[in-house]
């Protein structure tokens, strides 16, 4: 059975970033759009309250 | 000679398995079902493919909370139904590191669990979990079993791959008790 070390694994860790079979910029936009999103929701939550406390 | 090297540049390192790396997104909208938020991202079998699909993916510091990245083995789904969980459990821990901190334990998590040198005798890993999560992040190592010899062996080592030197702070849980909301660990190392 193939076994690396952590040691081995990061000695073949490639210098350039290599290309991949999925859609790796929808992915990251997927999230960066959840996080906005959150954001958004943390925001409108804090204006709610600063409503209720006053 | 450019031959010999050309040919060594071409050579791939096998993986123990397949693995597939799944994310689970948060929920934006109440009308998202759990199948909408679990996901396989892609899928790896060799050395050279892991770093590809790590170096394109976000970073754990960079994930929104309520997101978990899973990396488990073959086709195995990262819920405790799955026939290969049912039987299982997990070693968990929630870890206090902040940032980068978070990224370099995770990788070395991925690659002492893809490298197989985790499990010696190869028979219990099915899969990793990391969740980030507002009290705290965790990550969890998911078997096949809730034998306690092998995975007391098991979680020594997770510990020394999450650098961890104080006791009691590794915990494992068979997901038999994944419905019970007061469920004690089962080994605490
Ligand atoms: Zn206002
Ligand atoms: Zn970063």
């Amino acid at each position: 059975m193939p076994r690396y070390t952590i040691e081995e694994l990061l000695q073949l860790k490639p210098e350039e970033i290599q290309p991949v079979n999925f859609d790796a910029v929808e992915f990251k936009a997927l999230i960066e759009k959840v996080k906005q999103l959150q954001a958004l929701r943390e925001e409108e939550y804090q204006h709610g309250h600063g409503h209720f406390n006053r | 000679t450019v031959l010999s090297d050309a040919a060594e540049f071409e050579v791939k390192h096998p993986l123990n398995t397949k693995w597939t790396l799944w994310y689970t997104k948060p929920a934006v909208d109440k009308s998202e079902s759990w199948s909408d938020l679990l996901r396989p991202v892609t899928t790896f079998q060799t050395v050279e493919e892991f770093w590809a699909v790590f170096q394109n993916i976000p970073e754990p510091h960079e994930l929104p909370l309520k997101s978990d990245y899973h990396v488990f083995r073959n086709d195995v789904r990262p819920e405790w139904e799955d026939e290969a969980n049912s039987k299982g459990g997990k070693w968990s821990f929630q870890i206090k590191a902040k940032g980068t901190e978070i990224d370099e334990l995770w990788l070395r998590t991925l690659l002492a669990v893809i490298g197989e040198t985790i499990d010696e005798d190869d028979s219990q890993i099915n899969g990793v979990v990391l969740s980030i999560r507002k009290g705290g992040n965790k990550f969890a190592l998911w078997t096949k079993s809730d034998d306690k010899e092998p995975l007391t062996k098991i979680g020594a080592k997770f510990k020394q791959v999450l650098k961890i030197e104080e006791d009691g702070l590794l915990e494992f849980y068979p997901h038999s008790s994944a419905n019970d909301r007061f469920a004690q660990p089962t080994i605490v190392l």
